[in-house]
């Protein structure tokens, strides 16, 4: 028993560290997006129009980096019981509020970001906070990563959700660039923390938050699996649909 | 004025590296992705290439070896901007004298003005 518990504690110390470092290597990017952005604004004399441009720029890495540091939040946070704060989500509101969030962000990385959601799609039990931070962080990987492979004009992400069988439904996100497989996905899990970039198709900064979006969803119901939404290749969790209304 | 060739995965570091070098009057072109480099170092003939070394799909340290294969590119100032530290790429077998990198820059502990020294060093011998 003592063993048992002791296994188990060193295993939750490897994932935490697994998820600092992971946190660490995405934060690295919209704080050199940032640095960068201030020394042209130091050495430059920009005129008001580009002090603009420049500070939105700034304001997006900041939005992303404070993202992802509420998603590590809720990480930490999954690991005491959320199955309590369970409640019915409306996944379609979820997906369209988490598009509209990242919408000035896909304007800056020229992605186009749309939401398909299946007509009368039955609520979903899920811890809701969880579930959005979880969307948000694994679409703005993968307009990062997607604005790192494909021609810029032709980027298209969509946020997408479907009911599969025994009353299961599918939410996630989906790109037009290089899917990420299964395998790809098992392979990355066991690199956190220890590559630097554990998903080869990803660029630097992309990959930890695919992982960590991973680990949000895990802690709810089911870590992201490869899936095709609309012939576009992404990720998704399944998640119930909540039987609590299902009643009403 | 040269040409520097600049390969860096993402858009917003990518745009101020750009800016910085333009400003201090080199003309640039940016390429996301190792093949569109090579395709853009032998249509542009760059007198000096910004790497990054993770990248997607394919790492710099690929790029760099494929790029040193090719006779016209052997001599051509490499400099190196990446999060990895100059230790893990020297750990990993590559190493700078194998790859022939001119100047070597950790992300984290640069600044833009650095690098434009760096390209302007490297550049000299080529002016002189």
């Amino acid at each position: 028993m003592i063993k048992k518990r002791a296994r188990a504690s060193i295993n939750e110390s490897e994932q935490l560290y697994a998820l600092l470092a992971a946190l660490s290597n995405d934060l690295a990017l919209p704080l050199l997006q940032i640095k960068t952005s201030l020394e042209m604004w130091e050495q430059t004399g920009f005129n008001r129009q580009q002090l603009l441009v420049n500070a939105e720029k700034m304001n997006l890495s900041i939005d992303s980096g404070l993202q992802l540091i509420e998603a590590y939040r809720l990480v930490l946070k999954a690991g005491e019981d959320l199955a309590q704060e369970y409640e019915p989500v409306a996944i379609g509101a979820v997906l369209n509020d988490v598009a509209h969030q990242l919408s000035p962000y896909a304007q800056k990385y020229d992605a186009q970001l749309r939401v398909d959601v299946q007509g009368r799609l039955t609520p979903v039990l899920a811890h809701q906070p969880s579930l959005f931070v979880a969307m948000q962080i694994l679409t703005s990987s993968l307009i990062r990563a997607q604005a790192a492979q494909a021609n810029p004009k032709e980027q298209l992400v969509i946020l997408g959700a479907h009911r599969g069988e025994e009353n299961l439904i599918s939410a996630g996100a989906f790109s037009n660039v290089q899917g990420i497989s299964d395998r790809a996905l098992r392979t990355a899990r066991s690199l956190m923390g220890k590559a630097r970039q554990p998903i080869p198709n990803l660029p630097a900064g992309a990959a930890s938050g695919v992982l960590i979006a991973d680990m949000l969803c895990s802690s709810m119901w089911q870590p992201l699996r490869a899936a095709v939404h609309s012939g576009l290749h992404g990720l998704v969790t399944v998640v119930p649909a909540s039987k609590q209304l299902q009643l009403i | 004025m040269a040409h520097v060739l600049v390969i860096e995965s993402d858009r917003i570091v990518a745009d101020n590296i750009t800016q910085m070098l333009e400003q201090a009057g080199h003309r640039t072109s940016w390429h996301l992705d190792p093949q569109g480099a090579i395709d853009g170092a032998d249509s542009k003939a760059p007198d000096a290439i910004i790497i990054d070394l993770m990248l997607a799909g394919r790492s710099g340290v690929e790029f760099l070896y494929e790029f040193r294969s090719y006779p016209q590119w052997q001599k051509l100032p490499v400099i190196v901007f990446s999060d990895v530290t100059p230790e893990e790429f020297n750990g990993a077998g590559t190493g700078f004298s194998q790859l022939n990198v001119a100047a070597y820059h950790h992300k984290p502990v640069t600044k833009l003005s650095d690098l434009l020294d760096s390209v302007k060093t490297v550049l000299q011998p080529a002016a002189a």
